[in-house]
């Protein structure tokens, strides 16, 4: 006989779970005592909320689902944040939360909260566990719900009682759910329908979402956007997918990206949208794409194909897998003129990449960064300006670029870039922020100094909420309101108050020589950039 | 103890969800959940079934009469009590067992309501406990599918 917190961790064991990111409280205190027995890192967050993006930039990189664990009541709502942002970029997660005792549910009980009510909107799954006995199959579920389909987090709520509780231990069998069976292979005949709108297109357009990466098929898309010379164009979340450089990529598409993009979804007269949800930000106008767009949509998660866009040929299944097998049906390109013609206006892009009155050029600082990192980087970008600047400014090569594309959580680089650096040590990882941002997370420079993580941290500081200031400038007549930071710390005596390295640099003169500063540094190294407050996002 | 909780409620959306959030939140057991409209468009009738005893179900009655949506709540008791369930059923019945299930089915006031040659369906309305008993008398027949709704109650 073992207990319900033992079972727990030789569930978390088999399942290969190495690190959990977490924040003790009383009603997780029997699991954090067996925990503490076993080979399972832990790492001591500062906030709940970071636990969970940390555990999020741990399983984009580790290409498995992160683990974090909290507390019940606050310790569990802390987290919803993070659930949200990683259900809403399809990011696999498995939350385990303490809960009051099952014998007072519901009786509102210090530190009670109805946690898997409270997060159902944002979790693919939850269960509240009342018998240890279940334990052995609710984790293997889990594991298997977060980590395959469409990825997203599971949150698992398990009562204090339940982790006390004995009893008779043995591993679950196989998972057989008999309401989710996600589709792997695409359909031969839609496989077919696409090869022949490819083969009478004249100006293919792939666009590429964050679905690539969940089916690791970038070298996939590669092969097939090289095979058949098809222009590409990403989402926020698909930056990435092809390295920046790429003769066929013309950058990222929306609100806030590439002119040239935008023009090439409106000029297609074939779209093939892989894995992305082309929300809102990502195409503006869904109306004015499809007048002779034909739009094939290639995603694993059947509720996302129509929803936003009116598509003619659905395929549903692994992005990895379906590139496969079109690429197997030998399709055929003959006109070439649409992709050569995009190739030179890509060419004739000006970048706006000169030297400011006050403050450094975030534009050209982050582009000057991407470059001196290794090729392999991975660049974590928070939300706001900075998030503008660095999706359209840096240069991705072989690596990653992390960012909250979907919810546009403020505070999720920092901690990305921790789980991130964790998840693949040997690499360089940098995190970018505002002034904004940086306080939303500036906590977790504790968690960095305590566990010795080693990432870059650039602060980009105009001492405003710098994209809020944009929207009140365009759309309420300059009526700035509530985006003045003054108050805001020295923030490199805060991270040398935390014992970590940084400077700060306010010209473009400084930074080649700062960047080198910060990357010949071993260990941690915050750098704040001074931005003058009205340089614009795009 | 089974109790029928009848309910006025606003008829406007997320209603049903607030009182079934509830109900899972405090870990009330439910047996049945019936949302209606009624006779005046701007209030949905909802019938609950729910088990506990006295102390549960008062904790469920001011809880539910908490929530704003809720108007008025009445646990009916069994005997100020008219109350049925309709019940379709589609059981197994070759040509050998078909005339056999139909005489059974009639003494169970249920009616054949479809007929094909390997199966028959029937429609019974009932109290509970008789539809109950006429599930446990078919089940040797071979039940293929049912589908019942919750208990619909009236205080008489």
């Amino acid at each position: 006989m073992i207990t319900g917190a033992e079972a727990i961790v030789r569930c978390l064991e088999n399942e290969g779970v190495e690190i959990i990111f977490g924040y003790p409280g009383a009603t997780i205190a029997p699991l954090y005592d067996k925990l503490s027995k076993s080979n399972i890192r832990h790492i001591l967050v500062r906030h709940e909320q970071h636990a969970g993006h940390e555990a999020s930039g741990y399983a984009r990189i580790k290409k498995r689902p992160g683990v974090c664990m909290t507390t019940s009541g606050p310790g569990a709502t802390n987290l919803i944040t993070a659930l949200a942002t990683a259900y809403m970029d399809s990011v696999p997660l498995v939350a385990i939360t303490g809960q009051v005792s099952s014998d007072l549910l519901g009786r509102d009980v210090f530190q009670e909260a109805d946690i898997t009510g409270a997060a159902e909107p944002f979790t693919k799954y939850s269960y509240l566990v009342k018998d240890a006995e279940d334990l052995p199959r609710v984790i293997k579920e889990a594991f298997h719900i977060a980590a395959t389909g469409r990825p997203g987090p599971v949150l698992i709520d398990i009562p204090v009682n339940v982790q006390q509780q004995r009893i008779d231990f043995s591993y679950a069998g196989e998972v057989n759910l008999r309401g989710y069976k996600p589709t792997i292979k695409g359909h031969t005949g839609q496989i077919k329908r696409v090869c022949k709108a490819i083969n009478s297109a004249e100006q293919p357009l792939i666009c590429v979402g964050g679905g690539i990466f969940a089916a690791d098929g970038q070298a996939e898309l590669k092969r097939f956007a090289d095979t058949l010379n098809i222009p590409v164009v990403s989402t926020m979340m698909g930056i990435s997918a092809l390295p920046s450089a790429h003769p066929l990529f013309m950058g990222m598409l929306g609100m806030h990206g590439k002119t040239i993009a935008n023009q090439a979804i409106t000029d297609s007269d074939l779209l093939i949208i892989i894995g992305a949800r082309v929300s809102d930000r990502a195409v503006l106008f869904p109306a004015h794409v499809g007048k002779n767009t034909k739009i094939v949509h290639i995603d694993i998660d059947p509720a996302e194909i129509g929803k936003n866009l009116s598509t003619l040929i659905p395929v549903v299944g692994d992005a990895k897998e379906i590139l496969i097998q079109i690429l197997e049906a030998e399709p055929i390109r003959k006109s070439e003129g649409w992709t050569d013609s995009l190739k030179a206006k890509k060419e004739k892009l000006v970048l706006d990449y000169g030297p400011r009155e006050t403050g450094i050029n975030p534009k050209a600082f982050v582009n000057q960064l991407s470059r001196s990192l290794p090729d392999d980087h991975i660049y974590c970008a928070d939300v706001g300006q900075n998030q503008i600047w660095s999706a359209a400014n840096c240069e991705v090569r072989t690596g990653r670029f992390l960012t909250s594309g979907g919810m546009g959580t403020m505070g999720y680089s920092i901690p990305a870039a921790i789980g991130a650096k964790i998840a693949d040590p040997d690499k360089t990882v940098v995190a970018v922020c505002g002034d904004g941002s940086f306080q939303m997370q500036m906590m977790e420079l504790a968690t960095i100094s305590q566990h010795g993580v080693g990432i870059k941290i650039v602060v980009m500081k105009n001492n405003k909420l710098g994209l809020v200031k944009e929207i009140q400038k365009k759309s309420y007549k300059n009526n700035e309101c509530a985006v003045d930071l003054t108050g805001s710390p020295d923030i490199v005596a805060i991270a040398k108050a935390y014992g970590i390295p940084g400077r700060r640099i306010d010209n473009m003169d400084e930074a080649e020589e700062a960047i080198a500063e910060m990357l010949s540094c071993q260990c941690v190294y915050l750098l704040e950039c001074v931005v003058d407050e009205n340089e614009s996002s795009m | 103890m089974k109790h029928v909780l009848s309910a006025l409620v606003n008829n406007s959306p997320g209603v049903t969800s607030r009182v079934s959030g509830l109900f899972r939140r405090r870990g009330y057991n439910i047996d049945s959940f019936i949302g209606s409209s009624t006779e005046d468009e701007r209030f949905s009738r909802l019938t609950i079934v729910v088990r506990g005893d006295d102390v549960v179900i008062a904790q469920v009655r001011s809880q539910m009469e908490k929530l704003e949506d809720v108007i008025h709540i009445e646990d009916i008791k069994p005997e100020a009590m008219i109350s049925k369930v309709l019940l379709f059923m589609k059981v197994k019945a070759d040509i050998n067992d078909r005339v056999g299930i139909i005489v059974v089915a009639s003494a169970c006031n249920a009616k054949v309501i479809e007929m094909s040659k390997d199966y028959l369906i029937f429609e019974a309305l009932d109290t509970e406990e008789r539809i109950s008993e006429m599930i446990e008398i078919f089940k040797p027949y071979g039940i293929i599918e049912l589908v019942k709704t919750g208990v619909v109650a009236m205080k008489r």
